[in-house]
């Protein structure tokens, strides 16, 4: 039988609108932390220095009335501070300072402090802070205050460095997270696709070789009626054609059932039905599945991967309960938890399965090989497994896995 | 031969040899027309939009999908449409997933069981006509599930549910036990009334009894 065609799961790539988009706002992003740093910083800086410039640098003038008279001046030396620090942010926004290499950048800020401090003392000539001050007074402010344009844009710059840095970092890991979680889900599509054809060969190819066989042996059986070979000859054939229908009917469709459940192609509700069937019938069993369980799953792209999870799960409820604990009764029940369970929408939802029986109970130290390797398997798909006491007398064995949420 | 018209046929089988055997088949046999053979979903979609038809004969596991779901999707614009499933497998209970009204007019059959020609034709027959038709080697080997409202069924009742699964009438199961068809009256009438079947006389109650042998039977396997 040809192997079911499936479409590819989706891929890592990001689209080339939604990178420029997000490549706009960075930029911006970046932009706003370079004026916002270098802008508290020269604005503090402002307001120090004029109240430092009044106040500390003159204390011989610290009385009262010297104070007063010092007054008039102080917006105006408040104002000259504000004024350049506006330019100075203006000028590192106007040549995108954030952007350069640190070299570029590093001639942009020595370009925009000596200008601005400059423009400065202008003003503060302008507005008679100053009425002509010696050459090395004007030296000092102007290079001390080029220093401190200098200084604020440098840290600012570096804020803005380490958070591009951090921000590389975490989308770096976040696309690694990605891609592993991307080559997991290919892995996993691949292997139900393998396990899929390989039950389809043993249920379509091998189980009709054995008919043939039989209808074969069936051939040689009445030859040998009729040319009257022995007893011991013909039971001989009919023994071969005993094993030969045993292992088509019993050995091939366990070993499919191993790779592939039958129905969890279709649907939980039917792949469950399909395990229930096949337990004898001296077994009291019943099973009950939700249709909401189908429609959560039914929600993600790996319906078939978590069917498989959940009815291997029950199928290990279902083995240990008759394995170990000799029940008579299983009761089988399959839900949602959690999440949309009213239909609010919100919270993660969680398939439920509950596989409770009325055998000997939990044993003393549990050595369910197989229950280690559910749990496993469950694990890697984010869900879990627990035993715990049955209301029936017996084991309860629940089983989770997570389901895609509602859209 | 009575003069109804022929019984028209859909084929959707993958491989190829079988569906050339099971074309031959319906072709040759008088009161059947095969109008149309698909190997997958895609074709078959595509043909039973072009072709008027009694009944389907679908083999479950198709390369682009799966048979069943196929039936059910083309029932839903062609509710009379009759659909004979045909599987490697056993999965018969994939018909306890039909909501009860879209149950009749499905028949199951397993490509692995010794279904025969005439098992084939009767279970076209019995599909186009609305009723149902189980497979009878699986059924025979169906045993009731212990604490089932199955399990409360007598021997006898039992054998005329399973015959009633078959998709024989009463006249037919009256015929096969040896009794008169008033007795088959009575004795499906307490298989319903044990199995908690409403008999409304119609075909949904038969198909719904004959389904409790599937929910509830545990098919005992000649091998295991």
């Amino acid at each position: 039988m040809s192997p079911r065609a499936r479409s590819a799961p989706p891929t890592a790539s990001t689209p080339t609108a939604s990178t420029s988009a997000l490549a706009v706002r960075d930029r911006a992003d970046d932009r706003r932390v370079l004026l916002f740093t270098a802008g508290v910083l020269l604005t503090a800086f402002a307001i120090g220095s004029t109240l430092q410039t009044i106040f500390i640098y003159r204390p011989e003038r610290i009385a009262t009335s010297e104070l007063i008279a010092e007054a008039p001046q102080l917006p105006d030396r408040l104002m000259t501070n504000l004024v350049t620090v506006a330019i100075a942010l203006l000028l590192a926004a106007f040549v995108r300072l954030e952007e350069r290499r640190p070299v570029a950048a590093a001639g942009a800020v020595l370009a925009i402090a000596l200008p601005v401090a400059l423009a400065r003392h202008g003003l503060q000539l302008l507005l008679g802070i100053y009425v002509a001050p010696e050459l090395d007074v004007s030296l000092v402010e102007v290079f001390s205050v080029a220093a401190v344009i200098v200084v604020a844009l440098g840290l600012a710059l570096a804020q803005v460095r380490t958070r591009v840095r951090l921000r590389e970092h975490e989308r770096a890991e976040a696309e690694h997270r990605l891609r592993a979680s991307t080559a997991l889900a290919e892995l996993a599509a691949e292997e139900i696709r393998v396990r899929r054809e390989v039950a389809d060969g043993l249920h379509g190819t091998l189980q009709g070789r054995l008919v043939l066989s039989q209808a074969a042996i069936d051939a040689i059986q009445r030859r040998g009626v009729e040319e009257g070979w022995s007893e011991a000859a013909l039971e001989q054939l009919a023994g071969v054609r005993r094993d030969l229908e045993r292992m088509r009917e019993h050995d091939v469709r366990e070993l499919s059932n191993l790779l592939y459940p039958v129905g969890v192609d279709v649907s939980l509700d039917h792949a469950i039905r399909a395990l229930v069937r096949r337990v004898p019938a001296e077994i009291d069993i019943t099973a009950e599945v939700a249709p909401e369980a189908d429609l959560a799953l039914d929600r993600g792209d790996d319906a078939v991967a978590q069917r498989i999870a959940v009815v291997r799960g029950v199928e290990e409820g279902i083995t240990n309960a008759l394995r170990h604990g000799a029940a008579t009764t299983i009761r089988v029940a399959v839900g949602v938890s959690g999440g949309d369970v009213g239909g609010a929408g919100g919270g993660e939802t969680r398939v439920r399965a509950t596989v409770e029986d009325d055998g000997i109970g939990l044993p003393d130290s549990p050595r369910w090989n197989g229950l280690a390797r559910t749990s496993e398997r469950l694990g890697l798909r984010g869900g879990r497994v627990e035993l715990a006491p049955s209301v029936l007398g017996g084991a309860r064995l629940e089983v989770e896995v997570g389901a895609a949420p509602s859209r | 031969m009575s003069a109804e018209p022929a019984i028209r046929v859909i084929l959707v089988e993958d491989q190829a040899l079988f569906r050339s055997l099971l074309s031959d088949l319906v072709r040759a046999e008088p009161g059947f027309e095969l109008v149309a053979a698909a190997g997958g979903i895609a074709e078959a979609r595509a043909l039973a939009a072009n072709a008027e038809a009694d009944v389907m004969l679908l083999d479950i596991e198709l390369p682009d999908g799966n048979g069943f779901e196929l039936g059910r999707e083309l029932r839903r614009a062609r509710p009379g449409l009759g659909v004979v499933l045909l599987s490697s497998h056993d999965v018969m209970e994939l018909l306890l997933a039909l909501p009860d009204g879209e149950r009749a007019g499905w028949s199951y059959l397993s490509k692995v069981s010794s279904t025969s020609r005439e098992t084939l034709l009767r279970a076209l027959r019995v599909s186009a006509r609305g009723a149902s038709m189980l497979d009878p080697e699986l059924l025979g080997r169906l045993r009731p599930r212990r604490g089932s409202a199955l399990a409360g069924l007598t021997p006898r009742q039992l054998h005329a549910l399973r015959l009633l699964a078959e998709g024989l009438s009463n006249a037919a199961i009256a015929r096969d036990m040896g009794i008169s068809s008033h007795s088959v009256d009575n004795l499906l009438n307490a298989v319903y009334s044990t199995l908690g079947v409403r008999d409304d006389g119609d075909l949904n109650s038969r198909v719904a009894a004959a389904l409790h042998l599937v929910r509830d039977g545990a098919p005992g396997g000649a091998g295991a």
